[in-house]
């Protein structure tokens, strides 16, 4: 019988921190029944759902489904949400279909997060994930004189510091290399069905530190 | 033989920044001078023969209390009275002016004495549509009637602490809140989703 022994721990690595947010990006399709939105789960170089692209750093910074990979680390202080509509100039779609996708993608939506697969740690109305930054000024607030579309419909004050904060007594929350999370949206009340014809970019972000390889 | 019962076992919590909410109707044909938060659950109705709650609406799952093993620290309140019919900008403007102009929010621990009373535009709504369109151009009648009360910010809500200390609100303890209008109920031509936030720190099991 051989020698047991214990194996070697792994080494440390060194790591510069950043203060860079995570995130991900879906695609809500038009005149689809949609109950469900899944982010953290498709990583750079998966396709995106609907369009069947390749993601880039343009849609997720994710290199692993659902894990950031060793050695990376990630302090979790918020999250924000975003939908950005793909129609804002040709007016194909008008300001009151918009203002009625826009109400039910939020209505009654739900946001859920998650390490691990089971067990939410949050769990609240989508309404209370502020957007975050966002194009604001005169076109991005649109005019009403004419067909194009309004840019900024969102949650809260497009400021940088509007995030739902998720600390608990301003301590982070460790996220480890190899450690599962995801975010979901649902609508447990009933499957929505944006207007036919346009797709909306779904996009969170897990606003923290991040510490990166050198 | 006499012998004192045995301490209850202490559970092991997660520590969530994750609020307590509840949801409830504004009626549009059969007003009502009062809306109740969290006294029914999840599985419930929302109104009476309503379809059933679920987590969009709720996260209670017994009535007017968390349930063992969970606990709460309270700090503040938030209430949302969200616009099914938002681009009916002319009627918003009136339901809403109705609403708030008379309306009272009230939160109880137990059932009988408020243990906070005051009129409802007290309470912030907290973030909630901003941009274009989220208030309306009335005389292009494009845009949506998103009216709330303050500014549509995460950090806007209605601080119940005193010297920065929040209320803890143990496993069992009952605790409820409502919207009343004393002076009548608001006759709305729309039907208005009210959505109450306990802001707080929720401890959950592991």
């Amino acid at each position: 019988m051989s020698n047991i022994t214990m194996s070697r721990p792994a080494g440390a690595a060194i790591l510069r921190k950043l203060t860079n947010p995570l995130y991900d990006s879906t695609v809500l399709q038009g005149g689809v029944a949609i109950n469900n939105m899944q982010f953290f789960r498709l990583p750079i170089g998966a396709n995106m759902p609907v369009t069947a692209v390749a993601k880039t750093e343009a849609d997720t910074n994710l290199t692993q489904a659902g894990q950031m990979g060793t050695p990376q680390m990630f302090d979790l202080e918020g999250f924000c949400f975003e939908h950005l509509m793909n129609d804002a100039t040709s007016g194909t779609i008008t300001d009151a279909q918009n203002i009625a996708n826009v109400e039910a993608l939020y209505g009654q939506a739900v946001y859920n997060f998650f390490f691990g697969q089971q067990r939410p740690w949050l769990q609240l109305p989508l309404r209370q994930i502020p957007t975050g930054p966002f194009l604001t000024g005169d076109a991005g607030m649109g005019d009403v004189g004419n067909a194009d579309m309004c840019i900024y419909l969102g949650m809260g004050k497009a400021t940088v510091d509007s995030i739902y904060n998720f600390t608990v007594g301003k301590k982070a929350i460790r996220v480890h290399s190899a450690e599962p999370f995801n975010a979901t949206v649902t609508y447990p009340n009933a499957a929505i069905t944006p207007t036919a014809g346009l797709n909306y970019r779904m996009r969170t972000y897990m606003i923290g530190s991040l510490y990166a390889a050198l | 033989m006499i012998t004192r019962e045995r301490a209850e076992s202490r559970a092991a919590l997660r520590a969530l920044k994750n609020p307590l909410y509840d949801t409830g109707h504004i009626l549009a044909a059969a007003p009502t001078n009062r809306v109740n938060f969290f006294q029914a659950p999840q599985g419930n109705p929302i109104v009476a023969a309503g379809a059933l709650k679920t987590e969009a609406d709720t996260n209670l799952t017994q009535a007017g209390q968390l349930g063992r093993p969970q606990e709460f620290d309270l700090y503040g309140f938030q209430l949302e009275i969200f616009n099914t019919n938002c681009d009916d900008i002319p009627n918003t403007f009136a339901d809403l002016l109705l609403v708030y102009d008379t309306g009272v929010f009230e939160f109880f621990f137990g059932q009988q004495r408020p243990w906070l009373q005051l009129p409802v535009e007290e309470i912030p709504n907290g973030p909630a549509f901003e941009g274009c369109y989220a208030t309306a151009d009335n005389a292009a009648t494009t845009g949506a009637a998103f009216l709330k009360s303050g500014e549509g910010a995460a950090d806007a809500y209605y601080n119940f602490t005193i010297g920065k200390k929040p209320i803890p609100i143990a496993s069992a303890e009952n605790f409820s809140a409502r919207l009343d209008w004393p002076s009548g109920a608001p006759t709305t031509t729309n039907l208005y989703r009210a959505t109450c936030y306990m802001k707080g720190i929720l401890y959950a099991a592991l």
